[in-house]
């Protein structure tokens, strides 16, 4: 008999984790059409034309990586003695915790400030001898390897210049890789004043200014994360660079996965509305106008109280808490879906009414099309400009009340990491003397650069897309 | 005029009948009045007389949506739906689940709330409008470049930054107001000063750059060029004719920012420690008390509703071109 | 410079982002009580150098780059914007193309007459200018907001806002071109009398040779944004010299031309780096023409033209060919018979209001016969493309029977409809619209031969192949979409799809008042191809009566939803008999053949259907007492004369 082969881990597919991946799938199935059909693809040049949405792109890029990094979830097996696996870890992890399990692992007792050798606050520890002091102990992992007291600003020097070399490295292999492969080598002095100069259609300095930087920032940190905690512990001693860095997948699924969850729905109910009128349009209009006076905190309110007390009456059915959390941070974003859908609904049948008189449409009528083929091939088409604008805008709304909720007590799972219980945990922490400010420093900074990116690039995007932007073109 | 809020009035109630009974639905898809009896005695050692003492007592002893066994009419009456949330339809709030008169909270609560909602809502439009103004005057310019930059920037920043940045700087490092609390009366103004300066700030962003496009987007009419070729200098073409002509798609939007007024209110009363409607929901909220939260969610759409209407009343004072029927 | 010279414009340049020069080294001068018209089509020029003299170029997309503007011994390029304020309005003014949206909808027409009034005794002068520019009721209108007012009265206005501050020079930018023929007639007598009145200089912009006879002493013809030929009105009627301007003569369809195809460039567009900006299209291009730019030269008796051949002696522009007109045989029978056909209308109140029924056609019965056209003249609100659609059951019918090939067609529905409307088509107005931005060419024009099951899947691309070729649009167009396509390519794009499913009889809704006269002859001579070829039917649906004359063979005259007169092209042209369809020719402005009587329609159509006796009587200036209660009917003169009218 032979031995089965055992993969020393088992792959965990959360709710979330399958949404997301279908969005990504979606996303390139998306990127393969644009890039065939000419139309779409001149449109789309006009969104990357613009610096600002070329360097959000990157930026946007960033936090999508980090997210589904974060998105492979497994359980690492359990080994017995002789080496044969006998189960598998309770613990779910996913590829980000192993990529960044220095920051995982190295936690600290309670609050330290970044780059700091010491605690924050004193503790009461006995000296040999019986002698009582109150002290800031040493932490266990930031500045281990520091050699005397005042190694730290020369070792953080030493860390920081390495990462600058690597980046730099990394970023002229990239650069050089695009030109050998684009331009297959030719003219090296003129690619690259071209470069500096910013000589191209589209921003391409723009660019590799982002990548540089963002290069630069990831390998810099990384070298001193190793080391220190960079920005600081928290009241149980996690790493905040780490919480932060968790958080993203929070906010990211909250910010794409629930439009998505709505958009079947609005595009249909919508459509349907604008389209057949008399009777389907009485009925979706009340549906819409009924959801949409309803304000979307209380709604809100209402169907997570009631999954919390589902979740209190069902709790041994699930595993694990991660999946309790996922599905909790699943059933919020549908809810968020459900009230951000009257107004994509509302956009829809507005424009759906105008096409249904259009020119175009009548054209289509008049050679004996039938009803489906010009909901599909005629109106769908035509409005879908108004879903991509509403996707992208909602984006970062969507982010920031992430926050709100999680503080008002009906958002994520308080076990889930998300910049709303980072925000919610520190803020009693202003009121400390000395004040922890880098929980909230850290939450700020990562949501802000995630929703500036989301803000700019959807800026671009409704001004390419909608057609009252461009009207003299 | 008055055959048109007649009218309006008429078409609330089929949405607020549906608002009503998507909360119920909502909240007992999920929970049994059993669950909610055990949730409120506490969940050890519950008899099952206790049990149905407590639905007698709170109204959750009668079939949910139909009763079968009534007669006539109270097939319908009869029932938890029925006695419990279409008595809101009249005002009549009920009791809380922990027994308090929901109404009698209402009506003392909302004082406190609305020194907030209303001051933050008005001051918040005139400087918005101001803002785009200010922007749209030296349009193409550095300065405009500069201000929607800042515009973004703002509008990236999470409310509850701004309150906890504005309660950490004008609270505790300048000791100017007090970080939270209230007072009744002319006290009030010391309390409220700080919420509703905060709550306009952090609304500047995203609807001053709205206020922005709009006017951007009738400066471009014909209408100004009219102007402009009468002579009309600058400041009397966007004061005197592009803002009142803004004002129809800037009414728009606010309708849009009434019910945000509400979440708005609930952050920021339960962060300034304001007695308000907000807190109160929120308090509810995380009490699990679904009787008040119902409550709020009809008061709110009620509000809704209502800003609708008076939105389109005001409609018709700006635009001369619809008249209501 | 004389004394009288008002304005003195000298090479000047205008630059617009991504277009490069749209006025591109532009001089002329306009006297004291003089007007000049600019002529010219669309991307001329013509109403940048307008705004440009009035420095109402919306920076930062357009700049005026070069030359100088002189207004009364000022040169308005080198003032700082506080003097340049104080000369618009007061020393020049302007009238605009839109009434619809050249008012500020939100404030009254007295307080936007107010603007240009001095405070003191604003109120007493505004009404006298409102009144001055013939408003039924200064008082009312004075208080009344924008939309009250009809096209016209809002475009009196306008002219009243401008003449408000007594302005040395008016500008007017195709103010009429928004206009029925009827209004436009009024209108354009207005500012002729303003004129005559002020002592004005006026610069009058338009694109309709006919409305520039009417009204200018000079006319400088743009093409391109350089003057290609300026000369006094009598000269360039009689004796157009410029290549350009001849052509353009020789596309305008009228009677004379009718069956011989009308002359049009096979290219419109044709970017010329170097040379002479039309070198591209011109007839008589020679070598040089593509190398340098010919000056303008003063040629005999003031005549100005930038062409190298000025002067030389040539055969006049060759017409087409004359062809036999096919569809004079009347005995082919009818292909469509339409009886008392009515069509309502429903409006619905804004906010939740009731809906209400208005009839917009109303006992409408004609025939098409089989390669016949028929025209169908009606100003704007006349029920004209609402009538169109009904034919092509895209509206609900309210009454009435419609028959094709005698099938009665009123009631079929689902299949049968279907398949049916593969015998019948509608080419639109406005070629932006009609075709649907997200689909390619090829799929636009193989939506019938699919739709209709015509063919294969395999065979429909080389079907389409032959289409677009037979419309004149390259093969290789397949896979491009509408947007890169010009104006005219799309009404041939959209021709080609109609002709798809081989039709019978095609509605074709006003195809070329979008479109550029040189445009509008390529795409009339494509429709009489057609006709020539397969025996095509047409209800051509127009408010221009040179198309009339041009290609219908019979006529019906529609007003306010009825039909007022018909009858076939010669007996209506010859002889009308409704006063309406009389003063309705008087109004076109002709520089041909003068006018026939002078008689001026009084008034607007009321924006209440009339409901008792004829709906044309409170506009008739020989309405008798009876046709205020009594409708008449309609009543036949000679064969198949037929007009609605108790006189």
């Amino acid at each position: 008999m032979s031995v089965p082969m055992v993969l020393p881990f088992k792959l965990v597919m959360l709710d979330t984790d399958f949404l997301l991946y279908a969005l990504f799938a979606v996303l390139i199935v998306l990127i393969t059409r644009v890039r065939r059909n000419a139309s779409l693809r001149q449109t789309w040049r006009r969104v990357f034309e613009r610096p600002g949405a070329m360097a959000a792109v990157v930026i946007l890029a960033v936090y999508a990586a980090i997210a589904l990094l974060d998105s492979v979830h497994f359980r690492t097996a359990l080994y017995a003695p002789d080496g044969a696996v006998t189960g598998y870890s309770p613990q779910i992890l996913s590829v980000l915790d192993i990529l960044c399990a220095p920051l995982r692992l190295h936690t600290e007792h309670t609050y330290s400030a970044p780059f700091a050798e010491h605690a924050l606050v004193r503790e009461t520890v006995m000296r040999p001898g019986g002698r009582v002091q109150r002290i800031f102990p040493r932490l266990i992992w930031g500045g281990r390897g520091l050699a005397g007291p005042f190694a730290r600003t020369r070792d953080i020097l030493q860390r920081s210049g390495r990462g600058l070399v690597e980046a730099l490295l990394v970023w002229l292999m990239l650069l050089c890789g695009v030109w050998l492969v684009r331009e297959g080598g030719r003219d090296p002095r003129l690619a690259w004043r071209r470069l500096w100069r910013g000589d191209s259609k589209l921003p391409w300095r723009t660019f590799w200014l982002t990548t540089g930087l963002v290069l630069l920032i990831g390998t810099v940190v990384a070298n001193l994360a190793v080391e220190y905690h960079v920005l600081g512990t928290d009241q149980v001693g996690i790493d905040v660079l780490y919480k932060s860095l968790k958080s993203i997948r929070t906010g990211v699924v909250i910010g794409t996965v629930a439009t998505l969850v709505a958009l079947p729905f609005a595009i249909v109910l919508g459509i349907a509305a604008g389209y057949f009128g008399g009777f389907v349009d009485d009925a979706i209009q009340y549906l819409y106008t009924t959801l949409s006076s309803i304000p979307g905190v209380l709604l809100i309110a209402a169907a997570v109280l009631s999954l919390d007390l589902y979740l209190g009456q069902h709790a041994r059915e699930f595993q694990s808490v991660l999946e309790r959390a996922d599905l909790r941070l699943l059933f919020l974003c549908l809810i968020l879906g459900i009230t951000s859908w009257t107004t994509l609904c509302r956009l829809l049948r507005g424009e759906t009414l105008k096409l249904r008189e259009a020119e175009f449409v009548q054209a289509a009528v008049a050679l004996g099309e039938s009803r489906a083929r010009i909901l599909r091939r005629h109106i769908l088409p035509n409005v879908m400009h108004i879903v991509l604008i509403t996707l992208v805008l909602d984006f970062s709304g969507l982010v920031l009340s992430e926050a709100v909720l999680t503080y008002v007590g009906v958002g994520v799972d308080p076990s889930t990491y998300s910049w709303g219980n980072m925000i919610n945990g520190a803020r009693l922490e202003l009121a400390r003397e000395p004040v922890v400010w880098w929980n909230l420093g850290a939450a700020f900074i990562f949501m802000f650069m995630l929703v500036l990116a989301a803000n700019l690039f959807a800026d671009a995007v409704r001004d390419a897309f909608d057609p009252r932007f461009h009207r003299s073109s | 005029m008055i055959r048109y809020i007649i009218r309006r009035a008429l078409y609330a109630i089929p949405i607020l009948f549906g608002v009503n009974l998507l909360t119920f639905v909502l909240f007992f898809v999920v929970n049994s009045p059993n669950d909610m009896a055990r949730f409120h005695l506490g969940f050890k050692r519950v008899t099952p007389q206790a049990i149905v003492q407590w639905k007698h007592d709170h109204g959750y002893d009668k079939p949910m949506l139909f009763n079968d066994r009534a007669k006539g009419v109270q097939k319908i009456t009869q029932t938890v739906f029925f006695q419990r949330s279409m008595k809101l339809f009249v005002f009549d709030f009920g009791r809380s689940d922990e027994g308090r008169d929901i109404g009698y909270d209402i009506r003392q609560r909302m004082w406190p709330s609305l020194a907030i909602a209303l001051p933050t809502f008005v001051i918040g439009i005139l400087v918005n409008i101001t803002t785009a103004l200010f922007l749209v005057f030296f349009r193409s310019t550095y300065l405009d470049w500069l201000g929607r930059l800042a515009l973004v920037a703002m509008m990236s920043v999470s409310s509850l930054f701004y309150i906890i940045g504005g309660q950490y700087l004008f609270g505790k490092t300048l000791r100017l107001v007090p970080i939270s609390g209230y007072a009744p009366g002319l006290h009030a103004f010391k309390f409220v000063v700080l919420p509703v300066v905060i709550g306009v700030i952090s609304g500047i962003g995203a609807s001053g750059r709205l206020y922005r496009a709009f006017f951007l987007e009738e400066i471009e009419k014909d209408y100004v060029r009219t102007a402009r070729a009468k002579g009309l200098s600058e400041m009397s073409v966007l004061f005197r004719h592009v803002l009142k002509n803004a004002m129809i798609p800037i009414l728009t939007s606010v309708v849009v920012v009434v019910p945000s007024l509400f979440l708005g209110s609930l952050i920021m009363e339960s962060f300034f420690g304001i007695p308000g409607l907000g807190a109160y929901t929120l308090d509810a909220i995380n009490a699990q008390d679904f009787a008040t939260v119902r409550a709020m969610v009809f008061l709110g759409s009620l509000f809704y509703i209502v800003g609708l209407a008076l939105t389109d009343i005001t409609y018709m004072l700006v635009d001369p071109r619809i008249r209501l029927k | 410079m004389s004394h009288a010279t008002v304005l003195e414009v000298d090479g000047l340049q205008t630059e617009f982002a991504g277009q490069g020069y749209v006025v591109n080294g532009v001089s002329f001068t306009i006297a004291r009580g003089e007007s000049l018209v600019l002529l010219g089509e669309s991307g001329s020029g013509k109403s940048t150098i307008a705004l440009s003299i009035m420095r109402l170029i919306a920076e930062p997309a357009g700049r005026i780059r070069g030359g100088r503007v002189v207004f009364e011994g000022t040169d308005l390029l080198r003032i700082e914007e506080q003097r340049m304020r104080r000369i618009r309005g007061r020393g020049i003014a302007m009238v605009f193309q839109e009434p619809q949206s050249a008012l500020n909808p939100v404030l009254t027409i007295g307080t936007q007459l107010g603007e240009c009034l001095p405070a003191k005794g604003r109120r007493t002068r505004g009404l006298g200018l409102l009144d001055a520019v013939g408003l039924p009721d200064p008082t009312w209108a004075y208080g009344a907001y924008p939309h009250q007012l009809s096209g016209g009265m809002r475009q009196r206005v306008v002219i009243a806002m401008a003449i408000a501050a007594e302005p040395g020079l008016l500008i007017a930018d195709e103010p009429t071109s928004a206009l029925d023929v009827t209004i436009q007639a009024q209108i354009l007598e207005l500012i002729k009398a303003e004129q005559r009145r002020r002592d004005m200089a006026v610069l009058f912009v338009t694109h309709d040779l006919g409305v520039a006879h009417l009204m200018a002493d000079e006319v400088a013809v743009l093409y391109r944004g350089t003057v290609v030929e300026q000369a006094s009105r009598a000269l360039l009627f009689a004796n157009p010299q410029h290549p350009y301007t001849r052509d353009l003569f020789a596309a305008i369809p009228s009677r004379e031309k009718r069956g011989a195809s009308l002359a049009a460039p096979d290219r419109v567009y044709d970017i010329q780096e170097t040379g002479c900006c039309y070198a591209g299209r011109c007839r008589e291009v020679q070598s040089q023409c593509r190398v340098c730019e010919p000056v303008l030269r003063e040629g005999s008796a003031g005549v100005r033209v930038r062409c190298v051949i000025v002067d030389t002696p040539r055969a006049p522009s060759p017409d087409g060919v004359r062809e036999p007109d096919t569809g004079g045989d009347p005995a082919g029978g009818d292909l469509l018979e339409a009886e008392g056909l009515c069509v309502n209308f429903t409006a619905a109140d804004r906010i939740f209001g009731q809906k209400r029924q208005i009839r917009v056609v109303n006992e409408v019965s004609l025939r098409i016969g089989r390669g016949r056209t028929l025209a169908l003249v009606g100003e704007s609100g006349s029920g004209k493309t609402t009538l169109g659609k009904a034919i092509t059951r895209l509206l609900p019918l309210a009454g009435g029977r419609l028959r094709f090939e005698g099938e009665d067609m009123t009631t079929v529905r689902g299949e049968d409809l279907r398949r049916w409307r593969r015998d019948i088509q509608m080419i639109f107005q406005d070629p932006y619209a009609s075709l649907d931005p997200r689909m390619t060419v090829g799929e636009i024009v193989a939506e019938g031969l699919r739709a209709q099951r015509i063919m294969p899947a395999a065979s429909r691309f080389s079907r389409v192949q032959e289409l677009l070729r037979q419309v004149g649009i390259a093969g290789g167009s397949i896979d491009r979409y509408p947007h890169q396509f010009s104006g005219g390519q799309r009404q041939r794009i959209a021709i080609a799809r109609a002709l798809a499913v081989q039709p019978k009889l095609i509605i074709c809704d006003e195809p070329t008042s979008a479109l550029d006269v040189s445009v509008q002859a390529q795409i009339l001579n494509l429709l009489r191809d057609l006709q020539r070829e397969a025996g095509l039917s047409y209800l051509f649906i127009t408010h221009n009566l040179a198309l009339v004359e041009y290609l219908a063979h019979d006529v019906v005259i529609l007003y306010a939803g009825r039909i007022i007169e018909r009858g076939s092209v010669d007996q209506i042209l010859t002889n009308p008999r409704h006063p309406y369809t009389v003063s309705l020719f008087a109004a076109v402005p002709r520089f041909d053949h003068p006018p026939l009587v002078n008689v001026m329609v009084k008034g607007e159509v009321p924006a209440e259907l009339v409901m008792e006796g004829c709906p044309f009587h409170p506009r008739c200036g020989r309405a008798l007492p009876h046709c205020r209660y009594e409708r008449p009917l309609l009543r036949g003169f000679e064969d198949g004369h037929e007009a609605a009218c108790h006189l």
